[in-house]
Parts: C-alpha cells; structure tokens; sequence
C-alpha cells in the first residue's frame, strides 16, 4: 500500500463526490417513493387535497392482492421481461455484429438500424396501429397480397395482440442494446482477435470464448436495463391498445394509470405503483444473487490508509 | 464458401435494414398526402398530388420553438446527469466509507419507480420551487429518471478499471478529484457515450411530466407540440406524421454525420492490459 | 485547485444559461400568447383551458376570446388538449391549486365529482341571466341539487348516421324499426358490406350500441332508474340489450377485431368513407368532423337516421343519447366575476354560437342559422327529442362509468356474457352507492 505523503479529509472528499447525486435523487426519487406509499394508504380519489383523505392502512394492499385484472397485468409484464431479454438482447446482439464488421455501406446502416429508437413512443404507436389495421392497414395488405385471406385483427383478438405489441416494443427498443453492446464491443482491444486468429480460432470459436465472457458485464447491465425497463413499461402497450381488448394485454403500469386517472382511484392506484417497485426490487435482486460479480471487481478501492 | 458467408451477411444486413427502415419510409411519403386524400382511401400509395401542406403546417405551428426546448431540456439534463452520476459513480467505485453498499443499493433501487406514479408529488414540489411552467422545472425530474440507471451502469465501468491506474496515479501525488477528472473520466467513454444516448433519448421523448409542468406555448417540448396535431376526436394523420419526420430529422442526420468520433471516441477509451 | 474551480466555474455557467432560458422562456410566452391585446387598466390575465382541439373549433373559440378580450379589456390565455391529457392534467393541477380560471366539462357525474370537494363556482344566481337562450336540458346536465355549476356552450346527440349513396344504389330504406334493421344488414351484407363501422379501443363507441338498446327495450329513463336504484343492473332489459349486442356480433355486423380499431386516429372513419361500411352510430361531433375530413363525402353521402326501435319495447325512435359540452369557473380562480362573464359569453355570443354552426357542430343556443343538411338533421332531431339521456360515460360516476365501457367492450369482444357483465355492474353500483 503506497502512502500519499499528502493528506485529505476522506468523509469531505466522499461527500463532494456524492453530493450533487444525493441531493437529486433525494428531493425527486426518494421523495416520489415515499409519497407513493403515502398515498397508498389513503382512500383518496386524486382530487382535492390529499391531506383530508381517509387513512385505510394496508386495505388497498389487500384489495391488490385478490385482484385478478392486477395478477393478469403482472403475468403480461412477465412474458415482456422475458421476451424482452431474449429478442432484445440477442437480436442486439446480431445487429451489434453487423454493424461492427467490415460490410459496404455501414455507416448507413448504423443510422438505419438506429432509427426506430429516434421515433417518439407516440409516433411508433400510431405508426403501427395503422399498419395493423385488420381491413386497410399495410400488414394485412400485403398478407392478401399474398394469398392469405383472412388475416387477423392483430390488435383485436386476444391471440394475437400480445405478439402483435411485442413485436412493435422490440422493434422499438432492439436498436437501444445495439448501441449498448457495440460500445461493448469497441472496448475489446483488436489485439485480442488478431492473437486468437493466429492461434488458430475460428470466428465462432471467437466469438462464443471471447467476445461474449468480455462482454458480460454489459450484458448484465444490459439485461437489467431491459428488466426493469419492462417491468415498469407503459408507453406502448397504452397507446396501442389502451390494455385491451378487455384487459387482455394489460401492464401493470396501465393498471395503475386507468386507476389512478380515469377511475378517481389514487390511493389504489398508489399502491398497484408500490407493488410495482417491490416487485421490481425482488426481481433485480434476484438477478444480481445468480449473475454475482459486483465484489470480483478488478478496481479497487481508496480507503483512509491510502 | 467465403463468398456464401458474405452472401449470407448481406442478405441479413439487408433483411433488418428493411425491417427497420421501411416505416420511416412509409412516414415519408404520408406526408406528401393530404388528411382528405387520405382520409378518402388512399392509405398507403403515393400521392396522387405532391401535397407541401403538412409541412407549412409544421413548421407554421411554433415548430423551431418546440424543437428548441427539446434541446435544452434534454442537453442540459444529460450533461448535469454525466457530471454528477460519474462522481458519484467514482466514489462507489473507488472510494471506500462505510455507507457504499447501501447507498449505492438506495441509488438502484430508483430504478424501479414507476414514473406516472410520482407525477403528483413531483409537480407539487416543482410548483413549490415555483418552477411550474419553466424548463428547469423540466430539467430536474428528467434528471432524476436517468440518474439511477446512470448511476449503475458509470460504477459498474469504473470497477471494471485495474486498481494499478489508481494506485499509480498516488504515486505521482494526484488527489481524487484529479484522478477523477483526467484519468477516470476520460477513459470511460464507452459507458457515459451509453448513458448520452439512453438519457437523451428518454428526455427527447417524454410526454407526461412535459404535459404536466409546461403550460404556455413558448415552453412546449417537442411531444407537446406533436399533441397539437391530434383533434378530440379526429387526428390529421399526415400532418402528425409530418411533425414526426421533421422532429427526428436533425438527431438523426447528427447521429448520421456524429457516429465517426463516436466510434473514434469509444475505442481510444479501450482499456489497455 | 485550478481544475476544480473551473468545474465550479462550468456549473454556474450552466445554471446561469438555465435560468436564463427559463427567464425567456416566460417572458417569451407572454409576449408570443397575445395578440394585439394591450390593456390600460391593469389586464387580470384568465385561463381558459379546453378540448376543442378540431381546426375549424379551436378557431371559433380564439376568435371568440379576442372579441372577448377587447370588449372587457381582460386577456385571456387559451390551453388546448385532447380528453386524456386534458383530464390528467386538470386532475394535477385541481390538486394544487393550479387550475384554470375558466375550463371544459362533460358535466354529469364527471363534473359532480369536482363540485362536491368544493372545487367549482356555484353559478345558479349568475345564470338567471342568460339562461333563456340556451338549451334547457342542456343546463340541466350542469345541475345537482339544484344547484348549477356550468354553462353548455355546445350540445351533442347520438344519431345514427348512414351512407345515402350505398342505400340508394342498393334499394333500402332507412330502417324505423328492428325488423328493418335486419333486413337491411342482411342486404349489405350479401353485398360484402359491413353494416356498422365501429371502433372500439377507447370504449364508448360500443357502449353506445348498448345503451341505445336499452333505452329502446326498456324505456328512455331505464338508466336514470338503475341509478337511482329503482331498478337493478340486472334488470332484464339489460341482460336482452347485451344478448342482442352479441349477436350483432355474431352475425358480422360490426368489423373485425373492433375492439382494437382506434376512433381517434379515424379507423372506422376510414371505412365509413370508403363504402367498406354503411351505416355508424356517433355523436354529432362527427358532423364537424366529417366536414373537415371529408367535404365531399359530407355533401354527397353523409345522411343522419335515429336508432330503430324496438319492437315490444318501452322506447321510442325520438327517444335521443345527448350530452353537452360546458364552462365551469374554477374555485380557485383569482377573477371569478370575469370568469363568469366568459363563460357567458362563450355560451351565448353569437360570434361563437354561429361560429360553431359553421363548423358542424351544435351550439347551445336555441336560436341558429344552418346552412348545410346534415347539420340540419341534427339539430331537428335534437329539438323533437321526446327525452333526452345524458351520455352515460358522464352520468354515472367516474368509476361505473369505467366499469360500464369495460363490460360493453367485453361483450363485443364475445368475453363475457350479458349476465355476467350486468352482474359486475350491479356488483360495483352496490359496493360504491
């Protein structure tokens, strides 16, 4: 351990680099959060002043529990998670290749691919549900073109609208873990390629023993990006079919925002958000326990003695 | 058989460039059309008459301004986001005290709240500040979505840099802040180019806090203006289409042109051995 | 050192261009908002926030509130939204005592709710004023124990409206009764025509169907018994409008997959226009829609009829589904004096009156020139109503009404059956009345 000759106050030090962070997070997020769970023991529609609700403890929590549109939105939520960690990532994946090999034409590519990610939800929402239109939209257009007579109503029947929506979403968010994975990549020396290559490995072989080990990390950041990120989702799926037709593809997320906005039901809807976060929480860190590598780190740390 | 494979990869390449670009060629030619062409039947054919009107009607409708506020607000979150989540990202990374794991615990665990949730608190102490209707009152809540995930993915980077960077650095007398900011921060691009990208993204795109804190036409964000172009019951498809084209116009030919030093810039922080 | 303070030097920078923008930013709206209106005596400045997000409306109003603004030296900042954003937002800022001067209600139970936590003018005294030229049921849908809290500035109803150039070239009559009815879907059928364009996603339109039904099997005023709970939700009559909406259904009179199809973004307009689909149940809104969507359409094809009735039904053909738009001055506002004045004048000036006419729409007043036929047979139909039933999406409270649309939604989409929508209908009224 080599020491400074010079010394700082570590606590200052620490604090002016957290600081800023703290200080942010704590006026919006940790405030947020703690206001949600407020507001979720109250029995309050959302109007008027929260202050004179009725207090109801863990009533809303209970009501929650034998819910069976809410246990319906979470199971909706499960099958986004896992299709999203696995079309997302993996056709990131593929598509992070592409546009990292040496093909004509790649800088188009790069915007090309990246594109969807520019389109607002709003407007990736409207786009497709036009496209989708069972009589008029392009999909089914082409589809009878093709000789398929009755295509289905991709929005509106219950078979088809959860393929139909995370078709769109990974459409959508591909692009995002793309860029994520590319810039992976680049942080991977040539060196490395260049010695496995002489050594006699095939790409594959390359690609499966070296690319994806180094990779991992932003693999796992990755991945938790997209489970979180599906397990909160709204945008699309509310745009496009409001969480219908009937319910059939809610979210958790629609749940609580039909509660909360168009059913004058705040407090519940506070808690639908409460469990959401909970929900959430168990999740990732169940992920974290199996994916462990957080105390592995190669960097090590500063302390009092240095 | 090399020639397969390079078949092969075009074919693929080619497959996702039409996957994924053939709606923004379908928004083109929609905003050639007319709503009454297209209302009329003509849904996805070219235009019968080159119609230049959704454009006038963009950029008539207040447009640059809304553009504007878009950049504002979403630059100036990303860049308080870069700054204080790398700090902070340092000090979980490399400082050692007492309270790091559950700090950095408490910081992930702001991932998971669900945004509409908080859109009441979170506007009642914006109207507190007396920031209702401005853009910083924008900035600050754009700024807490992105910090928590900021936040993971910087330390998770800068754990990954070899202790011997730091240590050697003490040799040679630098203080934290400086190893910080010229040694630190230089060498993670790949992950603060991530958080960029991710940051502005969702600022650029963020509808519902926008909706709520701004109210005056001069403050609008892009989405906003977007909004206009929906009626009660009606929606002038073209023109919204329109609107849509041109707001993603700019970022994508800055992407188009940018993705050079991009690229440059995410390679030079390569970790060395 | 050097470093940090030019880190320190960079963030001021930067707060400093923040606050600058934010500065502009106000100052900018201000001076972008108004046009032309510079007061000598001190301007109160009033918002008005609505949903007549439309072209040819939003104009109609603006012009109004320039005239408005001149005549009474007061400005007037003007916020258009479409429902939902409008509904969250008003919801946010009524929580916080943000809310508009002057804003858009649907009355009913919509805007009960607001009245009962305080949060709106009681305006029955200033009323008295002007109330005469104005639709009288219309101010009834703004009344709750006697008390009125909003003016209607345009009123709605629901007919049924149908393609004349398809009834023509194929030999039909407008249906009066179910059994014409049936015939005549038969008939477009066999001719590869869907009877109804509908689109479902956002609920209403469906429920619609349903409660035209049940007002004509069981009487006009069947709902206002259920909710009075004279009768049940279980009630035969609805259990027989859900069974007949199912088979509607089953016969492939609706599109496919309506459930998904969105009336906003204009998909069952779509098919309406194009002759894929003959006949629509809408509001009057879709008059002015139409005009503006489609001018030739509105002149050559577009025709209004009324529901059918029923055969041993209580209801009859000229029972009307109606509603109205009105202005309600919030409790919170600064100007109360001048926001009435507004919601005065938006209710009864003739600028914005005639306005509205001209654009397809149906004013509040009582007393309009109307230059086109559809329009026409829109109001006709409105003045020889023999009862006149509020949208039920805004008689009933917020969160029956949401139950309502659900269940209406699922029984078109063949998800549940009349008696088990009726059930949870009944459920919910028992556990929440």
């Amino acid at each position: 351990m080599i020491r400074s000759k010079r010394k700082w106050s570590n606590r200052g030090t620490v604090l002016l680099f957290l600081l800023p962070a703290l200080v942010i997070y704590g006026l919006y997020n940790v405030y947020g959060i703690i206001m949600t769970f407020y507001f979720s023991t109250l029995d309050w529609p959302g109007m008027g002043p929260y202050q004179k609700a009725a207090g109801v403890g863990l009533t809303n929590y209970f009501k929650l529990f034998s819910d069976k549109e809410f246990w319906h939105a979470a199971s909706n939520n499960l099958l986004l998670v896992i299709v999203s960690v696995v079309v997302q990532l993996g056709l990131g994946m593929i598509l992070a290749l592409i546009i990292n090999s040496k093909i004509k034409g790649i800088k188009l590519l790069r915007t090309i691919y990246f594109m969807p990610m520019l389109l607002s939800t709003v407007a990736t929402g409207i786009l497709w549900q036009l496209m989708l239109h069972p009589y008029n939209g392009l999909i089914n257009n082409v589809l009878r073109a093709l000789g398929i007579h009755n295509p289905p109503a991709w929005l509106g029947t219950e078979s088809t609208v959860m393929f139909a929506l995370l078709f769109v979403v990974c459409w959508q968010y591909t692009p995002q873990y793309m860029i994520l994975l590319r810039a992976g990549m680049t942080g991977i020396p040539e060196e490395v390629y260049e010695a496995a290559t002489i050594d006699g490995a095939s790409k594959w072989q390359q690609f499966w023993s070296m690319t994806l080990p180094l990779l991992s990390g932003t693999l796992k950041t990755s991945a938790v990006l997209s489970i979180v990120g599906s397990l909160k989702y709204f945008d699309l799926f509310w745009i496009m079919t409001g969480g219908g037709p009937n319910g059939y593809s809610e979210l958790m997320a629609t749940y609580m925002y039909k509660k909360a906005f168009n059913q004058e039901q705040m407090g519940y809807a506070s808690s639908v958000a409460g469990s959401m976060f909970l929900i959430s929480m168990v999740v990732v860190f169940i992920f974290m326990r199996v994916t462990r590598r957080r105390d592995e780190g190669k960097g090590g740390r500063l302390n009092e003695n240095c | 058989m090399k020639i397969v494979k390079r078949a092969a990869l075009y074919a693929v390449a080619l497959f996702f460039m039409v996957l994924f670009g053939f709606p923004f060629v379908v928004t083109l030619i929609m905003s050639f059309k007319n709503q009454q062409e297209y209302m009329t039947g003509n849904y996805w054919g070219l235009p019968q008459k080159l119609y230049f009107g959704n454009f006038a009607r963009v950029l008539e409708a207040d447009f640059i301004i809304y553009f504007r506020n878009s950049i504002i607000v979403s630059i100036c979150a990303v860049i308080i986001i870069i700054l204080v989540a790398s700090m902070a990202g340092y000090a979980f990374a490399k400082l050692k005290f007492a309270a790091n794991r559950p700090l950095f615990l408490l910081f992930l665990v702001g991932m998971m709240i669900p945004v509409h949730t908080t859109l009441i608190p979170i506007y009642q102490l914006t109207r507190s500040f007396g920031l209702t209707n401005s853009l910083p009152g924008l900035i600050g809540p754009y700024i807490s979505f992105g910090l928590p995930i900021s936040v993971y993915i910087i330390t998770n980077f800068f754990e990954e840099v070899p202790a011997s960077v730091q240590e050697s650095a003490l040799i040679d007398g630098a203080s934290p802040f400086r190893i910080y900011w010229n040694i630190m921060l230089p060498l993670s691009k790949p992950a603060i180019s991530t958080v960029c990208i991710y940051c502005f993204l969702t600022c650029w795109n963020e509808f519902i806090y926008a909706l709520t804190i701004i109210s005056s036409n001069a403050n609008k964000t892009l989405p906003l203006g977007i909004r206009e172009f929906f009626g009660a019951e009606t929606v002038n498809i073209p023109s919204v289409l329109t609107a849509i084209l041109i707001g993603s116009l700019p970022v994508m030919l800055f992407y188009f042109f940018a993705q050079e030093r991009v690229v440059n810039g995410l390679s030079a922080g390569a970790v060395k051995g | 050192m050097r470093k940090f303070k030019k880190m320190a030097a960079l963030l001021m920078a930067g707060m400093m261009i923040l606050s600058a923008n934010g500065c502009s930013g106000n100052g900018a709206g201000n001076d972008e908002e108004e046009s032309a209106v510079t007061k000598e005596e001190g301007g109160n400045k009033l918002q008005l926030w609505h949903i007549q997000t439309a072209e040819n409306r939003k104009k109609v109003i603006e012009e109004g509130v320039k005239e408005f603004s001149e005549k009474y030296g007061v400005e007037v900042e003007i916020t258009v939204l479409e429902n939902d954003p409008f509904k969250t937002k008003l919801r946010t800022a009524m929580g916080s005592g943000d809310a508009p001067d002057v804003f858009h209600s649907w009355g009913g139970g919509w805007l009960k709710a607001f009245a009962d936590e305080g949060l709106v003018v009681d305006i029955t005294e200033d009323i008295e004023v002007w109330k005469d030229q104005l639709n009288e049921a219309a101010i009834g849908m703004n009344t709750f124990d006697g008390k009125v809290y909003g003016s209607p500035y345009m009123t709605a109803l629901t007919p049924l409206y149908y393609n004349k150039a398809i009834f023509e070239e194929h030999g039909l009559e407008v249906p009066t009764t179910w059994a014409e009815m049936e015939t005549v879907c038969e008939t477009l059928k066999k001719n590869g025509i869907i009877p109804f364009a509908l689109a479902n996603s956002t609920k209403w339109p469906g429920a619609q169907h349903f409660v035209m039904l049940s007002m004509r099997i069981g009487g006009a005023d069947i709902f206002q018994k259920a909710i009075s709970g004279e009768i049940s939700f279980e009630d035969e009559t609805f259990i027989k409008a859900g069974d007949m909406l199912r088979n509607m259904v089953d016969d492939g009179w609706f599109p496919e997959g309506a459930n998904a199809l969105n009336w906003d973004t204009g998909d069952s307009r779509q098919m309406f226009y194009a002759g894929q689909c003959a006949m629509i149940l809408q509001t009057s809104g879709f008059i002015s829609t139409c005009l503006s969507e489609n001018e030739e359409f509105y002149n050559n094809n577009l025709a209004l009829a009324s529901y059918p009735a029923i055969e041993g039904g209580k209801g009859e053909i000229t029972d009307m589904l109606a509603g109205e738009n009105a202005f309600s001055v919030s409790a919170d506002s600064d100007n109360v004096e001048m926001s009435i004045k507004l919601v005065e004048f938006l209710s009864t000036s003739k600028t914005v009156q005639q306005g509205f006419a001209d654009a397809g729409a149906i004013g509040a007043r009582t007393d309009l020139n109307v230059s086109t036929k559809p329009l026409q047979q829109g109001m006709d139909q409105l003045s020889n109503a023999t009862y006149l039933q509020n949208f039920i999406d805004q008689t009933l409270s917020p969160e029956l009404a949401e139950k309502h649309k659900d269940t209406c939604q699922a029984l078109l989409g063949k998800t549940m059956t009349s008696e088990e929508a009726a059930k949870e209908m009944q459920k919910l009224y028992e556990s929440i009345e």
